[in-house]
């Protein structure tokens, strides 16, 4: 690289990067130290060893709040990305003035502010006074405990974040297919495939990098889910939908623990980093970027 | 035992000084070193937007007096975690080093404060500057009261709440009964209960929304001769039988009597209420303005004597913090949101005012018309429970109350057996 270039190159990254160091690896550095401490943000902080990770390991909320998180990201992963691409694959089969009415349609929930249109859910799915439940038991359906059985809330999770946050991976996917050369689809046709075929042959091969992405950023986003648990269930029915994330913030910000909250944060960061590399290790075995 | 009667000795002490002279022997507000000096205070509020341009006017009000003093009103919203995510937000402020000078707090949060050392007693700034409080004896005993540690004043009631019975009248009319007394009991509130629970145009109507949130909550215990916590508040007591009685009752109207929908986590009763979707509930004077603009015909009662009858309360106060780099004018600023005409100006409507003169006044004047009730039942009322460690002991109660709630077959007593144990754990830590 020639010099000029390198001072070009400094002064375009060098401002991010700064911004990169100052809020993002200073703070993961400085969370590493906090987990071997006693912290409460008023007073100094107090090294204590392992005793933290010592306390993660061995209270008895911990495992059910590890377990609630791995069954929210399986479940989310698989509804979003399966849920997505066909919606992705739907609008792409209508006329093209009709696919920009439902592309915002379906993105549109995305811009809304999760809050407040969580707590409007909320009062939805209230089992005795939620409007769901009415019209359910104008069909003589039974009342679902939609927000108070151990089973049930996690369908109103997936509702709920279908609703809210489906806009994202279809867009990804209506961008992905956009990106699969037409000509493959005219070849295919001239030879007679079927729309399965088609798809089986062309559309999910090509598409696979796509598939990945989205996988991937799902997987990232899901583990840390927060906002759903938040603001609909509370973390309830009792620990049911307690996630690592919003146990961290629940340590941090309620508790002032921010040795133990480090700590539980550290958790889940190394989960992520293993799961991270364990699939693009794997991503190799299946993703076709040859097209 | 003995320390509550030193406490009530100092106040008294404290209301005969003003009382007795005091203030003919005080400086007048202008002689004072600090009567000049130019200062900027930041004030911590919660409350919703009508709330901000009260404040507005307040502060308009408090610079005609005070010109020298400026206020920067910081507004943190409550949000979903209540009071313990308010006072979270104000010690993340201290934290961050961005320190306000007063703020509003509830006594909630007052402990939390007190154990952090965030808060400045203010004697010495009462004994050297009397002129700056207004008709100590004017704030009612008991609730000023829950303002003082050992002696020590770290503010002045302003506001209060309490817990009392919401019933909609026309609810209650429909159903062919009569307003019940004040010393109604629980055979009468289920009784009430079931006649108000039915179907009504398509639609379910239940007869009563049962306490869901903490303060409401200890407000049936107290009247079921129980507690969240031991006096002293250093153990868990939710598994006396008092309390095993409160919570298999309230277990009981939602699965066996079926006169209540199942609470959900963080749900409000106010929009069930408006929307006639239940006939009774729980509050203090906060849900009345959303009543009045929802039309809604209504009055309160005292909660129901389950065993005893003892009125719950939470009062707020605007404590002046250590880190103030002012805390004169921060106590002048404290001293002077505590009086009459603040009083009047702010909380003529959702909160009930802490002077008894101010009480007299406004509550007769508004609706509901058993309003009278807030203000004798500050004379017999008990402070709610807030230890240091109020946001962690709230979030086991709320979490205890709703894996209660919302199971059927619920074990209430091994519930609120491991409750206790975790509230020991948390309360010993």
């Amino acid at each position: 690289m020639k010099q000029s270039n390198k001072k070009d190159a400094l002064i375009f990254l060098g401002p991010t990067f700064l911004t990169y160091v100052l809020f993002l690896y200073i703070p993961i550095l400085f969370c590493f130290y906090l987990a071997f401490t006693k912290y409460d943000i008023i007073s100094a902080s107090e090294f204590v060893g392992l005793k933290n990770f010592t306390r993660l390991f061995t209270y008895s909320r911990t495992p059910k709040i590890y377990a609630n998180t791995l069954k929210l990201v399986v479940m989310l992963v698989t509804m979003h990305t399966v849920f997505g691409l066909f919606l992705a694959l739907l609008v792409r089969s209508l006329a093209h003035g009709t696919q920009h009415v439902f592309r915002f349609l379906y993105y549109f929930p995305c811009i809304l502010t999760t809050a407040s249109v969580a707590i409007a859910w909320r009062y939805i799915f209230n089992k005795d006074l939620g409007i769901i439940n009415y019209f359910l038991s104008q069909v003589g359906v039974d009342a679902i405990p939609w927000l108070n059985d151990p089973f049930w809330v996690y369908g109103t999770i997936a509702i709920f974040s279908l609703w809210k946050f489906a806009g994202n991976a279809f867009l990804y996917f209506y961008i992905g297919l956009g990106n699969i050369p037409i000509t493959y689809y005219e070849a295919a046709r001239i030879d007679g495939a079927n729309p399965f075929t088609v798809f089986k042959h062309i559309t999910f091969p090509l598409l696979t990098p796509t598939i990945f992405f989205v996988v991937l950023n799902l997987f990232i986003a899901s583990s840390q889910i927060f906002d759903e648990p938040f603001f609909l269930t509370g973390g309830g029915p009792g620990d049911a939908t307690r996630t690592l994330n919003l146990y961290i913030y629940e340590t941090a910000y309620r508790e002032f623990n921010f040795g133990y909250s480090s700590a539980i944060a550290i958790s889940l960061f190394v989960l992520l980093a293993v799961f991270t590399l364990i699939q693009l290790n794997v991503s190799k075995k299946w993703v076709n970027y040859d097209y | 035992m003995k320390k509550g009667v030193l406490i009530m000795v100092l106040i008294l002490s404290t209301c005969a000084l003003f009382a007795s002279g005091g203030k003919e022997e005080a400086q007048s507000t202008e002689d004072v070193p600090f009567a000049s000096r130019e200062v900027t205070l930041q004030l911590v509020m919660e409350g919703n937007a009508e709330q901000q341009e009260w404040m507005q006017d307040l502060k308009k009000d408090f610079n005609k007096e005070y010109p020298n003093i400026k206020i920067d009103d910081i507004w943190l919203p409550m949000g979903e975690g209540g009071w313990g995510a308010y006072f979270t937000k104000i010690k993340t402020m201290v934290a961050s080093g961005n320190s306000p000078d007063v703020v509003r707090v509830a006594v909630e949060g007052f402990q939390v404060l007190h154990e952090s050392n965030l808060a400045l007693p203010l004697n010495s700034y009462i004994e050297e500057y009397p002129q700056y409080v207004e008709n100590y004896e004017d704030i009612h005993p008991r609730l000023q009261e829950a303002c003082v540690i050992d002696g020590d004043i770290y503010g002045f009631g302003w506001d209060w709440n309490n817990i009392v019975t919401h019933i909609n009248l026309d609810m209650l009319e429909e159903a062919g009964l009569p307003f019940p007394d004040a010393d109604w009991g629980k055979d009468q509130f289920l009784q009430y209960a079931k006649a108000l629970t039915g179907m009504k145009d398509g639609q379910m109507t239940y007869g009563v929304y049962i306490p869901n949130i903490y303060f409401s909550i200890e407000a049936w215990l107290y009247n079921f001769g129980a507690a969240v916590l031991s006096d002293d508040m250093t153990k868990g007591a939710l598994s006396t039988p008092e309390s095993i009685e409160a919570f298999t009752f309230m277990h009981d109207l939602v699965y066996t009597h079926k006169v209540a929908p199942v609470p959900a986590p963080g749900d409000q009763f106010i929009p069930f209420m408006t929307n006639r979707q239940v006939a009774m509930t729980f509050g203090g004077r906060w849900p009345v303005p959303s009543y009045v603009d929802a039309g809604l015909n209504f009055d309160i009662q005292y909660v129901p004597t389950f065993r005893t009858n003892e009125v719950i309360f939470g009062v707020g106060m605007f404590p002046v913090m250590t880190s103030s780099k002012y805390p004169e004018e921060a106590y002048v600023l404290s001293s002077w949101l505590s009086g009459r005409h603040s009083q009047n100006t702010y909380l003529n409507s959702f909160s009930i005012p802490s002077r008894i003169s101010v009480m007299d006044e406004v509550l007769p004047a508004n609706p509901p018309e058993n309003s009278t009730l807030y203000r004798l039942s500050a004379d017999t009322a008990r402070v709610v429970q807030s230890p240091s460690k109020y946001p962690e002991v709230q979030q086991v109660v709320d979490r205890m109350f709703n894996r209660m709630m919302s199971d059927p077959n619920a074990d209430v007593k091994a519930i609120l057996a491991s409750a206790d144990d975790e509230l020991n754990e948390v309360l010993a830590r």
